[in-house]
């Protein structure tokens, strides 16, 4: 029988094919109400709040928050709104540079928590950053809850729009917008410009892979604010890339950024004399739990950084 | 008769495992929690079913008990569908606001698996030859985990992106929605059916292509849907579970270890023990992971395959089988 035939079971096998299709494309189809869902908020005289995911958001008087976001905890509980908060990360719990202020929230998520675990505390209002997944939050809007996604607060512009953000939705816009504006302009006063500009890179060293971070970072703002000129970032390098280590010989970075503990791993890797900040010893180390401070805490890491910088030869 | 109400047996105690099991106690269960639960049982029941049968047609099509849906392509397609999928989410947040998160996994997935059975069916069209096809679905599915691999690497440098896609490959049934559940049920359930149908000729064609055509199979038709319908189920199980292997490989050897080569029983009594031993490992992914988390279900899944495949093969070898 030639390949081009169709047979009999052809037919029977093409309309099962295509039933089982159009059965998933209906089911599949319609579309829920959680792109774009804006709760009532006739007569409370605010407007909703967009999140990043596109999901206008309503705000409200959100007593029982679950954070996710690590980067807004901080700013929750500067701003006095820890009692509100019924769950925050461990690493806020832990790490955070407001972890004092967070001791009497109720509960910790780990790391692992799922979606279980966040539904079973009866939040109203769920905090997500933009590194969590969409499918997850989709799951809890789908399940009822109130998600707020604060998208990706990678550098200190992209923190305080967030903060700003949160703060509208849970009625404190003026006090958001003050800690905001605050947190800049402070984070703006930590640059000396009297300082000789030096070129830097950040760079930390895991299992032997060399891992940076540069625009659009966190680590960017930090170099930004210490007087640093960012080396990799004019090289055109973005976000958080792993480095070899001809990489660091073409940045000659005069000045490098790393965990504390780390700078004796660079020294010793081979050709470090060639790269001017290992030849030189100018390497500036800081406590690995400031330095992935995000937010408001990046404040505390720009200001190590820069006494450290202003303390080098 | 037995083997069956064994299988259907696991898979009600299994399945009642699964509602039973979370951080949560059964009596403070409400029904949101419930409906979670139901959700997951269902993506379980639906992706184990979907590839244990994968993996009897595939073994049926090759005539080899060691040949597995990955064979084809179509899985890796389908995870690179799925890859691309997360990716552009996060990179394009406008994407969700087009099409709903809980659709634009399935519908990825299904067009990668797509692209590879295209590329398959071309080869079986134009060639004809089951071996043109397993060299070309071994080829297609490295060139997809390349793909896969270099998506992951890009990503690595968003590390919000790497989370997520890492996730993903580990495999798990968590993150399952009604939506993606209710997108996959009819495609798995038309395609188990279609696969029973196919069981008789898959039957004659195990005495080989030739002679199974000279009994008036026609092993193009066979070739050809043999492959759509797995494809169909692999897909279906990709997206709704990730990368979970094993399971085509380890539940119709040992089915058919009881009930013999016919596929028809075959594909019934492994439909419902991919069902049964997935959704097992899914309760082991809660109950074994200290603290709150869960282990990965494709690690769980693999952490059983890859020494019963040993057993396995050496026992094949020593038979003279292999």
């Amino acid at each position: 029988m030639s390949g081009m035939a169709v047979t009999r079971s052809d037919w029977a096998n093409t309309l099962a094919l295509l039933g089982a299709c159009l059965l998933a494309l209906a089911c599949g189809w319609t579309r829920s109400g959680v792109v774009v869902r804006v709760a009532d908020t006739a007569g409370t005289g605010t407007a909703p709040v967009r999140s990043d995911d596109g999901v206008w958001v309503a705000p409200g008087p959100y007593q029982r928050i679950i954070s996710l976001d690590p980067a807004i905890d901080d700013a929750l509980a500067e701003m006095g709104l820890a009692p509100r908060l019924l769950a925050v990360s461990s690493w806020s719990y832990a790490h955070g540079s407001r972890a004092r202020l967070l001791q009497q929230v109720p509960h910790q998520l780990p790391p692992g928590a799922g979606l279980e675990d966040l539904l079973a505390l009866h939040g109203d209002l769920v905090l997500v950053s933009g590194a969590s997944d969409p499918l997850r939050s989709a799951h809890l809007r789908a399940a009822g809850m109130t998600v707020f996604d604060c998208g990706t607060e990678r550098t200190a512009a992209d923190a305080a729009q967030a903060l700003r953000q949160v703060a509208a939705l849970l009625g404190q816009a003026l006090l958001g917008e003050q800690l905001a504006s605050r947190f800049l302009s402070r984070l703006e006063r930590v640059r000396d410009p009297s300082l000789p500009q030096l070129s830097a890179c950040y760079v930390a060293i895991y299992g032997g892979e060399l891992l940076g971070g540069t625009t659009g970072t966190t680590y960017h703002d930090l170099l930004v604010a210490a007087s640093l000129d960012d080396a990799a970032a004019r090289r055109g390098w973005r976000d958080w890339p792993t480095y070899h280590q001809e990489d660091l010989v073409t940045m000659a970075p005069q000045v490098i950024v790393t965990v504390t503990g780390m700078g004796a791993t660079l020294r010793a890797l081979p050709g470090a004399a060639r790269i001017p900040a290992l030849a030189a010893d100018r390497i500036i180390e800081v406590d690995g739990d400031l330095l992935a401070q995000t937010g408001i805490g990046e404040l505390e890491a720009a200001e190590a950084v820069a006494a450290a910088r202003r303390r080098l030869p | 008769m037995r083997l069956m109400l064994g299988v259907s047996l696991a898979l009600v105690v299994a399945a009642a495992a699964s509602l039973a099991t979370g951080p949560v106690g059964w009596a403070d269960l409400d029904h949101q929690l419930l409906l979670l639960r139901l959700i997951r049982l269902l993506a379980g029941i639906l992706a184990g079913a979907a590839l244990a049968v994968a993996g009897v047609l595939m073994q049926g099509l090759f005539r080899n008990p060691l040949a597995s849906p990955s064979v084809t392509g179509v899985s890796a397609g389908a995870a690179l569908g799925v890859e691309l999928a997360l990716m552009g989410s996060v990179l394009l947040p406008g994407l969700l606001v087009i099409v709903p998160a809980a659709c634009l996994r399935p519908a990825a997935g299904f067009g990668g698996a797509a692209l590879a059975l295209g590329c398959l069916l071309a080869v079986a069209r134009r060639r004809g030859d089951i071996t043109s096809v397993v060299l070309l679905g071994m080829v297609l599915s490295m060139l997809f985990s390349a793909l896969g691999a270099y998506l992951l690497s890009l990503a690595n440098d968003r590390w919000e992106l790497g989370r997520i896609l890492v996730t993903f490959t580990l495999g798990g049934i968590d993150t399952a929605t009604g939506r993606s559940v209710a997108v996959a049920a009819p495609l798995v359930a038309v395609a188990l059916g279609a696969s029973w149908c196919w069981g008789r000729t898959l039957d004659v064609a195990l005495s080989g292509e030739h002679e199974a055509a000279s009994l008036g199979v026609d092993t193009r038709a066979m070739m050809r849907w043999t492959l759509v319908w797995t494809a169909v189920l692999a897909s279906a199980a990709v997206t709704l579970g990730g990368g979970i292997g094993f399971v085509g490989l380890i539940v119709p050897n040992v089915v058919r270890a009881y009930l013999g080569p016919g596929h028809r029983q075959l594909i019934i009594a492994s439909a419902l023990g991919g069902a049964a031993f997935l959704t097992a490992a899914d309760v082991c992914a809660r109950v074994l992971h200290p603290g709150p988390g869960e282990i990965p279900l494709g690690a769980i899944t693999s952490l059983v395959g890859a020494p019963f495949f040993i057993w396995f093969f050496s026992r094949e070898r020593a038979a003279g089988r292999l």
